[in-house]
């Protein structure tokens, strides 16, 4: 019993006598504890929309006031040329392109089934 | 010229002698990629789930058969009464649980509005969320048929496209992330232990004596890595190409190019760090702490960092396998061509530089200086 005292004492003291470890061994856990929760955050904010508008008008004014409304998306560019929405993505400043086609609101009359592109990068 | 290849030379030998670490070296890329490509997808498969169904009519039978048609759910059971909710979850086995109350379709019918519950398990937050957005789809997708019948007066379709990874693929992402994670930790952790073995075994002290210029025996201690580094890069090209069909759209000699900078950028911290740490473990930890932890959180291809407080985005800024991420992808997964990336490829090259001139001006010739 008092051999494995003293061991254990000359254990401790070498742990404590190295001084480049020790400092690794106590703040690294904390550091992670306080990093990985704020890192590890899945959901997807600030997402950065470039809209190709080819319609103008109020029913797509209208839909893309909803958008940046939604608190959800970050307006990066408002265009209508499809290209330079693409080109955006490709620099890596937008993340998702909302397309409106020409006639949006005119073939938006009841009964009618009425198409836009949302194009994501992956 | 003669004496530097000797020195190259003998650091092979060093390095080939080792042949667990030599092991470690091209098993770790392997075994990253078939562990990322295959085990590691945050889809969520069979996820266990349990219905209570006090409404027991045909609007809630129709939903529970498509859930149970769903390959993310596996109905475990059906209770009978929702005090045993908890205890299904208290097992552990159970992530989701649904119920419906009494005279849904009823409900439905008149009132043109029903209620369904859904419970969460959220102790796994990521999980949570992501089940209840496929069981919440999995509803709305039944409505859609409903209104479907009865038509809406006007709709809007959105047409949906995924640019460069139409079959959402992880392992577009994965490769990247993991070619810039073992790139990044061969390179810094080898090359800080080699050069701490030699001061901690003593025989640094030999060759700081030796006729050789300093520089070019730290330079030739780095040379065998780089080697090794871009025979790990053509295997974990050839693996994800061939065994998870990850296209390189791109150019092939770029991203070896590209590589290679950043193998570079990664040698001449692995080399600060053999300069400002004695013992081998120091250097070990110091390289794992200070490249892997960081590596992982702020590349990107984890945890995604625009979600992140400023503060941790300006920290990712400064590791440099984010910017080598972010170009790996540009090439690769995009086929962009140097014209997208070489903003990012400067920024690596100022690192690369800004390391080397430090850990040349931090090298010391005399060993008992700091003893």
């Amino acid at each position: 019993m008092r051999t494995l005292r003293f061991l254990l004492q000359k254990e401790f003291k070498q742990i404590f006598r190295n001084k480049a470890l020790l400092p690794l061994i106590f703040v690294a856990p904390i550091l992670q504890l306080l990093i990985l929760p704020l890192a590890a955050d899945y959901e997807i904010r600030h997402v950065r929309i470039s809209i190709v508008d080819h319609d103008h008008s109020t029913i797509s004014q209208q839909l893309v006031s909803k958008i940046t409304a939604s608190g959800y998306f970050e307006l990066e560019d408002y265009s209508n040329s499809f290209p330079v929405a693409l080109n955006q993505v490709e620099q890596d400043r937008a993340d998702l392109i909302l397309e409106i086609p020409q006639g949006f609101e005119r073939n938006l009359t009841p009964y009618s089934k009425n198409r836009c592109n949302t194009i994501s990068r992956q | 010229m003669k004496q530097f290849i000797s020195f190259i030379r003998k650091e092979f030998y060093h390095v080939f002698r080792d042949r667990k670490t030599l092991l470690i070296l091209f098993g770790m890329p392997i075994v990253q990629i078939l562990l990322f490509g295959f085990a590691l997808t945050n889809e969520i498969q069979h996820a266990g789930i349990v219905i209570c169904d006090y409404a027991k009519d045909e609007t809630s039978r129709k939903i529970i058969s498509k859930i149970e048609a769903s390959n993310s759910f596996e109905i475990q059971k059906m209770l009978p009464d929702h005090a045993e909710i908890e205890k299904s979850f208290l097992q552990g086995n159970t992530k989701l649980a649904i119920i419906f109350p009494e005279n849904f379709s009823k409900d439905l019918g008149h009132q043109h509005k029903a209620q369904v519950q859904i419970i969460a398990d959220a102790s796994d937050p990521n999980t949570a969320t992501t089940l209840t957005n496929y069981a919440t789809n999995i509803i709305m997708d039944y409505q859609q048929e409903l209104s479907n019948e009865r038509k809406m007066p006007l709709s809007i379709v959105p047409e949906l496209r995924m640019l460069y990874n139409p079959e959402l693929k992880g392992a577009m992402n994965f490769v990247p992330g993991v070619m810039a994670l073992v790139l990044t930790l061969v390179c810094v952790l080898m090359t800080a232990v080699s050069i701490v073995r030699e001061k901690e075994t003593g025989t640094m002290e030999v060759l700081l004596v030796s006729p050789v210029n300093p520089f070019l025996i730290i330079i030739s201690k780095a040379v065998p890595y780089l080697f090794l580094s871009v025979i790990n890069l053509i295997v974990i090209l050839i693996l994800s190409v061939t065994l998870l069909d990850v296209p390189i759209k791109g150019s092939v000699v770029l991203v070896f190019a590209e590589s290679v900078l950043l193998i570079i950028t990664a040698l001449s911290l692995g080399l600060l760090i053999s300069n400002v740490t004695r013992s081998q473990q120091a250097a070990m930890l110091v390289s794992m702490m200070g490249m892997l932890v960081p590596t992982m959180l702020f590349t990107g291809f984890m945890f995604p960092i625009e979600n992140m407080p400023v503060p941790l985005q300006f920290i990712s800024y400064i590791i440099p396998a984010k910017w080598y991420y972010t170009i790996v992808k540009s090439i690769m997964i995009k086929g962009l061509g140097f014209e997208a990336v070489w903003k990012e490829t400067l920024v690596l090259i100022g690192m690369a530089s800004f390391l080397l001139l430090v850990s040349f001006k931090k090298f010391k010739t005399r060993l008992n200086e700091d003893a």
